[in-house]
């Protein structure tokens, strides 16, 4: 049976929807629309993890060229369900800290709406799977800190599996990006959390 | 309802745990007037490690994350208290700001709460992606600045659809000499390329070719969540 408050639309009973106060100042009421299909959010029995796919703002010499494409593969070091992903990127200029040939200095750096490709490559016992037929943009990809992207059911990724990001960056300037899978991993005997059985 | 805990749920008392204000890029180095929760702390430089932020008497449940700053910064969060001080990314990246934190209106949900113990320490390693410090040459009566050495002005452009073009810098403080001065914002002023910028107005200090400039970053991050009872606290 499922879990979690219960707001009326319509007040009768024939017109209930089981909304999150979490995501209320996300999406309000319609944040139903959102909501995983078996899970409210949070639950606990989890840790909380992060996945961080990064092009360049941790390690700026990952940032992506004009218009080309970079991976990024993580392995799950433990059974991981993600939850929700999100993004960021931004035009960037060479990171000189020494006086930069004339021919180097850079102009304000313009930026580009979709800013890039994303495709996620999830490989389980040698076999590679795509999350989606095509790269898709960021923005109908990913979410950000405020309005993250729910995932309509966590995606389980297996202890040692790896998960690649592949993006193509679709400006004519270099690009620094970062793509987070926010989630849990099943690893409550190592940090005391609050345990599900 | 345990959801399947087994153990009385135990809804918390609200409570917010603010970490900083401190500054990266900062004109000066100052010492934290609050340890505890890093408060006042700055320093001249783009990245500060092991800021804390104290966990009372109580263990911490945090469901909710927030920040505001300057800039947007990177960051690697732990939990000293975890014995090997867990980092939440098992690859040590620091995580961009859009990408974890939200603000009071639409805050950034945690899938999964996190507990905290009780006085225990909050920490994280912090880098500043917007801000730098070096040095300039000035002119008297002239908004003109250029870029002498150390950090490059910034060309970057506010990320996202909302804003294309938008320097990060336009309408941002900078520090000269230890004067605060202002960034233009006007189209086509403010940072004209990396090694030349314009002000909002003129520049009134002496004449210098060794003027020290800083364009800071002030990081504010708030966890929210609530407080346990600390019969309940799982072990």
């Amino acid at each position: 049976m499922e879990q979690g408050l219960i707001f009326s639309r319509s007040g009768t009973r024939q017109r209930l929807y089981r909304v999150s106060p979490l995501l209320f100042s996300q999406y309000q009421t319609e944040n139903f629309r959102f909501l995983p299909r078996v899970r409210d959010l949070p639950e606990h029995g989890l840790v909380t993890r992060f996945y961080v796919f990064d092009f360049g703002y941790s390690n700026p010499s990952s940032q992506i060229a004009p218009y080309n494409t970079a991976y990024c593969p993580l392995q799950l070091g433990r059974d991981f369900l993600a939850h929700t992903v999100t993004a960021t990127y931004e035009s960037v200029g060479p990171q000189v800290l020494t006086a930069p040939p004339a021919a180097l200095i850079s102009t304000t750096a313009p930026n580009v709406s979709p800013g890039f490709l994303v495709n996620f490559l999830h490989t389980h016992n040698g076999v590679q799977r795509q999350w989606s037929n095509k790269s898709i943009t960021d923005q109908e990809s990913t979410g950000d800190g405020m309005t993250p992207l729910i995932l309509r059911d966590p995606a389980l990724l297996p202890q040692g599996d790896t998960i690649t990001c592949m993006i193509q960056n679709l400006a004519n300037v270099t690009l620094a990006a970062q793509i987070v899978f926010m989630g849990g991993e099943f690893d409550t005997d190592s940090y005391p959390q609050e345990k599900a059985s | 309802m345990c959801e399947g805990t087994g153990a009385a749920w135990d809804p918390g008392r609200e409570f917010t745990y603010e970490m900083g204000p401190f500054t990266l890029n900062a004109p000066a180095a100052a010492a934290a007037s609050n340890p505890q929760n890093f408060a006042g702390g700055a320093t001249n430089l783009a990245s500060l490690q092991n800021v804390s932020c104290q966990v009372g008497n109580y263990p911490f449940r945090c469901m909710f994350v927030m920040s505001r700053s300057t800039f947007p910064f990177s960051i690697l969060l732990t939990d000293a208290g975890s014995g090997s001080g867990r980092s939440f990314v098992p690859q040590q990246t620091q995580v961009h700001s859009e990408n974890m934190f939200g603000t009071a209106r639409q805050l950034t949900p945690w899938p999964t709460p996190y507990v905290f113990q009780k006085n225990q320490n909050i920490t994280a390693n912090f880098t500043d992606l917007g801000g730098a410090t070096g040095v300039c040459s000035v002119t008297n009566g002239s908004p003109d600045v250029t870029w002498i050495s150390g950090g490059l002005f910034n060309v970057n452009t506010a990320f996202g659809p909302p804003f294309p073009g938008v320097s990060l810098w336009a309408g941002a403080s900078i520090n000269i000499a230890g004067v605060n001065y202002v960034i233009s914002s006007a189209a086509g002023s403010g940072v004209t390329s990396q090694t030349t910028l314009i002000l909002a107005a003129n520049y009134a200090g002496a004449t210098s070719a060794t003027a020290a400039f800083s364009v800071s970053n002030t990081i504010r991050v708030a966890f929210k969540g609530v407080e346990l009872a600390n019969s309940t606290s799982s072990s």
